[in-house]
C-alpha cells in the first residue's frame, strides 16, 4: 500500500464518522422549521459551546492563521484580541435575542430586526446581504477542503473531487437533520480540530528548533520585524497601527452579526447556555497559540510554500510525519472548513426562505423547509462553481464583506436597546453605512490612516441612523415594549 | 456588592482590555523579550488579555447568581 492510500484512507474514515454523526443528529429533532432552522431551541451547553467556537474559526483559522503568522508575523495577533471581545457583548445581547425568538417566534437575524422595524425592504436587504457574504466565504471553504486534500494525497485526489467529496457529505446530512446536524457534527469536528491544531503547534517548534524559546530566538535574530505589532502587510511592507487597530474594531462589532452566529442564539435551550459560551469562549480561542507557532515554525523553513496559506499543508509534507498523522492533520483542516461551511450552507438557504421568498409567495411550514433543502443543493452547486476557478479576489470579498456585515450592530442595537428608533432611521443608516463601506472598499487609497471601510462605514452610519430617526414619528409605545422589557427570570431553565 | 456595579465595573473593564490590545494602549507591551513561556512578551500578554475577558465574564455571572438574577 503507497503511502497516500494510508492517509487517503484516514480521511476517508473521517469523513464517514462525521456523516453518520450528522445523520444520526436529526432523528429526534421536528419536522418543522423550526426544527430545521433553530434546532427546536434545543441546543445543550456542549454542542453549543462547540457549535460557536467551530462556526466562527473556519478553514480560514486553520489555514489561514499559520499564513498570516508565516508571511505577515505579528499581524496576526489581531485575531487573538478580536474573538473574545467580539464574543463578550453576547453575554447580555444574545439572552435577549434568545428570549425575543422564544417570545414572537424568530428563526433568523433579519425577523428580529424587521419585528422591530417593518420593512419588507429592509428584510430583504439583509438578505441580499447575507448571500452576498456568504457565497465567497462557502466558495473559500470548499477551495480549503479541495486543497488540503489535493495536497496530502500528492494530487491523486484533485481538488475538483476533493471538495466534491467533503461537500458532497456535508450537504446530505445537513439536508436530512438541518442545523441539528450542523450542531453535533460541530462538536465532533470542533474538539478534533483543537486536538490537531494544539498537536501540531507544539510538535513543529520542538521537531525542527528543539522548543518554542529557541525558535522564537532565531526569528527574533533573523527577522525580528515579524515579532512585534503590527507586523507586515500583505505585500510585505510594514503594516500600519490605524489597519491593525480597525481591523480589531471591525471584527469585534461584526464578529456576532454574522448570521450563521448570530441565527444560532435562537437554538439555545435556555440562556444560561449562551452566557456560559460567552464566558468559555477564550478557552476554545486558545487554540490560535499553536495554530500561530505552526505559521512562525516555516518562518526559517529552507524552502517556500507557492502561497503562503500553503504553509500549513506545506510544512506537514515536508517534515515526514508519519502518515497517520498526515491523514489526521488534513481531517483537522476539513473539520474547520466543513464545521463553517455547514453553517453558512444552512444560514444561506433558511435567510432566502424566512426573510426573502417567503416574504413574497404564502407558503406553508412545509412547503419552507423544503425549499430550505433544495435552496441549500443550489447554494452549494454554485459555491462549487466558483471553487474550482482560482480567484484570489475571493479573499478580498470576503475581507469586504466584513465591512458590510458589521453595518449590521448599530440596527441590531437600535432594536434591542433605543427607543427612539425608527424604520426610516434603520434603513437610513444602513444603506448609507453599507454604501460608504463598499465606497472606500472600492476606493482604497481615499481611507483615511489607513483605517478599515467598515469603521468608516459606520461613521456614516450611525449618525444618519439617530438623526433620521429623531425627524421620523417615533414608533408606538405598544409596539417598543416588547422589545425593550427585559427577558423575564427564567423559571424553567 | 450589587450586581449593577459588578457590571458596570466589568464593563469599563472589558473596554480597558481592548484599548490595551490596540494602539496606543499597546505600545509599552508591544516587545519581544522577555520571552514568556516560550513566547515573544508582546504574544504573551495579548493571550493573556483575552483569557481575563472569559474570567472577567465570570465574575459577572458569579454576581448574577449571588443576586438570584437570571443564572439559572
Amino acid at each position: 500500500m503507497e503511502r497516500w492510500h494510508f492517509i487517503a484512507l484516514v480521511i476517508g474514515a473521517y469523513l464517514l464518522v462525521t456523516l453518520s454523526i450528522g445523520l444520526a443528529a436529526g432523528r429526534k429533532s421536528t419536522k418543522s422549521v423550526q426544527g430545521f432552522v433553530a434546532g427546536d431551541r434545543d441546543f445543550g451547553l456542549l454542542v453549543f459551546y462547540f457549535v460557536t467556537g467551530a462556526s466562527v474559526y473556519s478553514a480560514f483559522a486553520f489555514l489561514g492563521g499559520p499564513g498570516w503568522a508565516y508571511s505577515r508575523g505579528a499581524a496576526a495577533f489581531y485575531i487573538l484580541t478580536y474573538g473574545a471581545l467580539g464574543m463578550a457583548p453576547w453575554y447580555w445581547v444574545g439572552p435577549r435575542v434568545a428570549h425575543l425568538g422564544r417570545r414572537f417566534g424568530f428563526v433568523t437575524q433579519a425577523q428580529l430586526i424587521t419585528g422591530r422595524f417593518p420593512s419588507r425592504f429592509l428584510s430583504v436587504l439583509i438578505a441580499v446581504l447575507t448571500l452576498g457574504a456568504f457565497i465567497p466565504y462557502i466558495t473559500l471553504q470548499m477551495r480549503g477542503a479541495g486543497i488540503v486534500i489535493e495536497a496530502v494525497t500528492e494530487g491523486h485526489v484533485p481538488l475538483a473531487l476533493g471538495a466534491a467529496l467533503a461537500y458532497g457529505i456535508v450537504i446530505i446530512y445537513v439536508l436530512t437533520s438541518g442545523v441539528t446536524a450542523v450542531g453535533w457534527t460541530n462538536t465532533f469536528q470542533g474538539m478534533f480540530m483543537l486536538v490537531i491544531a494544539w498537536t501540531l503547534g507544539l510538535y513543529l517548534p520542538f521537531h525542527l528548533y528543539g522548543g518554542i524559546g529557541p525558535m522564537f530566538e532565531r526569528i527574533a535574530a533573523e527577522r525580528p520585524e515579524l515579532l512585534t505589532v503590527p507586523g507586515l502587510a500583505a505585500n510585505g511592507e510594514a503594516w500600519t497601527w490605524g489597519g491593525y487597530t480597525t481591523a480589531i474594531l471591525v471584527s469585534i462589532i461584526g464578529l456576532q452579526m454574522w448570521p450563521h452566529l448570530f441565527m444560532k442564539a435562537f437554538t439555545a435551550k435556555n440562556d444560561d447556555i449562551i452566557r456560559k459560551t460567552a464566558i468559555l469562549f477564550p478557552t476554545f480561542q486558545l487554540f490560535l497559540v499553536p495554530v500561530f507557532l505552526i505559521g512562525f515554525a516555516g518562518v526559517l523553513f529552507a524552502e517556500a510554500p507557492p502561497t503562503a496559506d500553503f504553509i500549513l499543508p506545506f510544512m506537514v509534507l515536508k517534515t515526514e510525519l508519519p502518515a497517520l498523522v498526515v491523514g489526521l492533520f488534513c481531517a483537522g483542516a476539513l473539520s474547520a472548513s466543513m464545521s463553517t461551511g455547514d453553517a453558512l450552507l444552512h444560514g444561506a438557504a433558511s435567510v432566502t426562505v424566512e426573510d426573502g421568498i417567503g416574504l413574497f409567495i404564502p407558503l406553508t411550514d412545509g412547503q419552507r423547509r423544503a425549499l430550505m433543502r433544495v435552496l441549500i443543493v443550489v447554494v452549494g452547486a454554485v459555491a462549487y462553481v466558483f471553487a474550482l476557478d482560482d480567484q484570489g479576489s475571493l479573499v478580498a470579498l470576503l475581507l469586504g464583506s466584513y465591512g458590510i456585515i458589521c453595518q449590521l450592530a448599530p440596527t441590531v442595537l437600535a432594536a434591542l436597546y433605543w427607543r427612539r428608533a425608527t424604520t426610516a432611521g434603520a434603513l437610513a443608516g444602513l444603506l448609507s453605512g453599507s454604501a460608504a463601506a463598499v465606497f472606500f472598499f472600492l476606493n482604497g487609497e481615499l481611507r483615511p490612516l489607513d483605517l478599515h471601510e467598515g469603521v468608516l462605514g459606520l461613521l456614516v452610519h450611525i449618525p444618519v441612523l439617530i438623526v433620521v430617526s429623531l425627524m421620523t414619528r417615533p414608533q408606538s409605545p405598544e409596539h417598543i415594549s416588547g422589545f425593550l422589557e427585559s427577558p423575564p427570570v427564567e423559571g424553567s431553565a | 456588592m450589587k450586581t449593577s456595579t459588578v457590571r458596570r465595573g466589568v464593563a469599563i473593564f472589558l473596554v480597558l482590555d481592548g484599548l490595551l490590545a490596540m494602539w496606543p494602549g499597546l505600545l509599552p507591551f508591544n516587545r519581544i523579550y522577555p520571552l514568556i513561556f516560550g513566547l515573544p512578551f508582546v504574544m504573551a500578554w495579548l493571550t493573556f488579555l483575552m483569557l481575563l475577558v472569559g474570567i472577567a465574564l465570570f465574575v459577572v455571572a458569579l454576581a448574577d447568581r449571588a443576586a438570584g438574577r437570571p443564572s439559572s
